[in-house]
């Protein structure tokens, strides 16, 4: 019996040579991340054990991502108690805000690469399974890792999900992805990771993978992952990142279900409030009136959710009544807004331009939601109270129905705007 | 530690919320500050589902169940509460962050016994060995099986949950240097 490349990926980590799913093991991270919101929680935990500094400094991983720009003086304090905490511990990896959000630039930069084990705080790291990587959360037992570079994981099963045809116009990689766990469901979902196979991904880059490893985690699944491929390797070379290997699951890995999806039948749909398992096409919200609309957080601020929505936007203006937020993942991808005249098409449609960063998916933070508010977003989540008021509802959406109803006023069919 | 508990079946159904149902997440903040000792997480457990049930719950009593019990936002606070009233706990299912939970708050458990509702009713007498995954309804005459957690998992539980299991990694590591 093979092994599947989760197990490939957690067995070299361990220092094993031969894993299956179920075993329990303590794979020694590659990277250690974690963000602004809990350096300072981090090294109190780590006082507490008696640990002055994390196991290995030149593995782990900070940024300013959430708080990017501090809207009260207290926030102010904390980030500069955060550059003083990092300093201390001689964190190799540290950036300021401003360089974008945690689970997107690392890969631009090559610190993320195909095979890596990636452990972390927060639980979209899953992100990086789009080159390939496998990134794991441990939430509140992350001191674990930040003392000793490892934790206890079980070895997760993967559900393996074959995606054939392509996209058709006006249906983002975003609506598949929502349609994909809508169909699997937390139950089946649950402790697995999530492998996409098949012959569409030789049209899905980078950026579209990202959406098919973002959303799994909020069902429950453990992680999501694409197997690295040319398209992956012809990315990083294209930003001169070399030395990786593309390792895949072996043709006899066990694979606890199969799933077949083809993308030529995929629709736009919506994620109602206030759960983003809560699929259904969009047809059942055209016309809710909406008074914002944000495009971006780490489901949906690369170059190509940009360009959706630029598609849509150009040569229109918002609807009266409607403001647009819209925070671009990276340094990376804004600058190639900027090259490409994205941000003429954001600027003269009305639309703001926010900081790289996690944007208002972060509680509201740089744009929080009035009570009775509804709004529009590519955001990861739908909760009560996630982008701000509790009283205000969310829909999650591509990033060209989020553009789309911001110039009707109202939830929109993107497909509408197309010539 | 005590694997072996005797007490009360406390029966709840599926999908048992974190933050609402096992232990209501706004009780969690004293002074704007969360709290994650036991002994005062204890005052809390359940109370929306049963309103004395912290003072009616006695250590050793079994908390049974359904469906992806402990689902939604991954917060530790009822499990730790759980801990703290000396309860065990079978589930016929649950999410893996509560899975981890369950380790990390040091709560004995038989997580994922499948059809354990069909066999026992709020009220009964149970014996349950969370080494070995047998349970004895006293109450019924019944007895069933299920895998119990594995040995490294106990042994986190054992030492008492995340925290002391950690110290206790850090000085072995010490020790061996």
């Amino acid at each position: 019996m093979g092994m599947t490349l989760t197990e490939k990926i957690m067995a070299r980590a361990s220092g094993r040579g031969k894993l299956r799913a179920g075993d329990i093991v303590y794979p020694e991270a590659d990277l250690a991340t974690i963000h602004d919101l809990y350096v300072v929680e981090a090294d109190r935990q780590l006082t507490e054990l008696g640990v002055e500094r994390p196991w290995d400094s030149e593995r782990v991983f900070v940024c300013f991502d959430h708080d990017t720009v501090p809207q009260t003086v207290a926030v102010a304090n904390r980030a500069k108690k955060i550059r003083e905490i990092v300093k201390r511990w001689g964190v190799k990896h540290f950036f300021e805000p401003g360089r974008g959000q945690g689970h997107v630039f690392p890969m631009e930069i090559g610190l993320v690469k195909p095979g890596a084990c990636v452990l972390a705080y927060d639980i979209h790291v899953t992100n990086y399974g789009a080159v390939g990587c496998l990134g794991l959360a441990l939430v509140f037992e992350f001191p674990a890792v930040l003392a000793t570079g490892s934790h206890w994981l079980k070895v997760p099963e993967t559900v393996r999900i074959e995606l054939s045809g392509e996209l058709p116009p006006g249906v983002g990689i975003r609506d598949a992805a929502a349609r994909i766990i809508h169909e699997i469901g937390p139950d089946a979902a649950d402790y697995r990771v999530f492998e996409y196979t098949g012959d569409a991904l030789a049209h899905l880059g980078v950026d579209a993978r990202v959406k098919l490893c973002n959303l799994p985690i909020e069902i429950g699944a453990k992680s999501a992952i694409v197997p690295a491929d040319d398209v992956v390797a012809a990315w990083m070379r294209e930003r001169n990142i070399n030395g990786f290997e593309t390792i895949k699951s072996d043709p006899d890995a066990e694979f606890a279900e199969t799933y077949e999806f083809d993308l030529s039948g995929m629709e736009p749909v919506v994620a109602l409030p206030p759960r983003p398992e809560n699929v259904a096409p969009l047809g059942e919200a055209i016309g809710v009136p909406i008074h914002a609309a944000y495009l971006g957080s780490c489901a949906a601020d690369q170059y190509e959710d940009m360009a959706e929505a630029a598609e849509i936007l150009r040569g229109k203006e918002l609807a009266p009544g409607v403001r647009m937020i819209v925070t671009p993942g990276s340094r990376e991808v804004l600058a190639r807004c900027v090259e490409d005249g994205l941000m003429d098409v954001f600027c003269e449609a009305g639309a703001m331009v926010g900081p790289p960063g996690c944007g208002p998916c972060a509680i509201g933070r740089g744009g929080p939601l009035a009570d009775g508010e509804t709004c529009i977003a590519t955001v990861t989540r739908n909760d009560v109270g996630r982008m701000g008021s509790r009283e205000a509802r969310i829909y999650l959406a591509s990033a060209a129905t989020v553009a789309a109803s911001a110039v009707r006023g109202e939830i929109a069919d993107p497909r509408d705007f197309l010539a | 530690m005590n694997w072996t508990m005797q007490g009360r079946c406390w029966k709840f159904g599926d999908n048992l919320s974190l933050d609402d149902d096992i232990l209501e997440f706004a009780k969690v903040f004293v002074g704007g500050v969360r709290v994650s000792d036991p002994n005062y997480l204890k005052k809390h457990v359940f109370t929306n589902l049963i309103p004395d049930f912290p003072e009616r719950a006695k250590p050793g009593d079994v908390v049974v169940a359904g469906k992806r019990f402990g689902q939604g936002n991954p917060h530790i606070y009822g499990l730790l509460g759980m801990a703290g009233l000396g309860l065990g706990l079978i589930a016929e299912s649950v999410p893996h962050f509560t899975y981890r939970m369950i380790v990390a708050a040091g709560l004995p458990s038989l997580p994922f016994f499948n059809d354990i509702g069909a066999y026992v009713e709020d009220g009964d007498e149970l014996r349950v060995d969370f080494r070995t995954g047998e349970v004895e309804n006293l109450s019924r005459g019944v007895r069933r099986e299920s895998d119990p957690l594995p040995d490294a998992l106990r042994d986190i539980i054992e030492t008492g949950g995340f925290l002391p299991a950690l110290k206790k990694r850090l000085t072995d590591v010490k020790t061996i240097e």
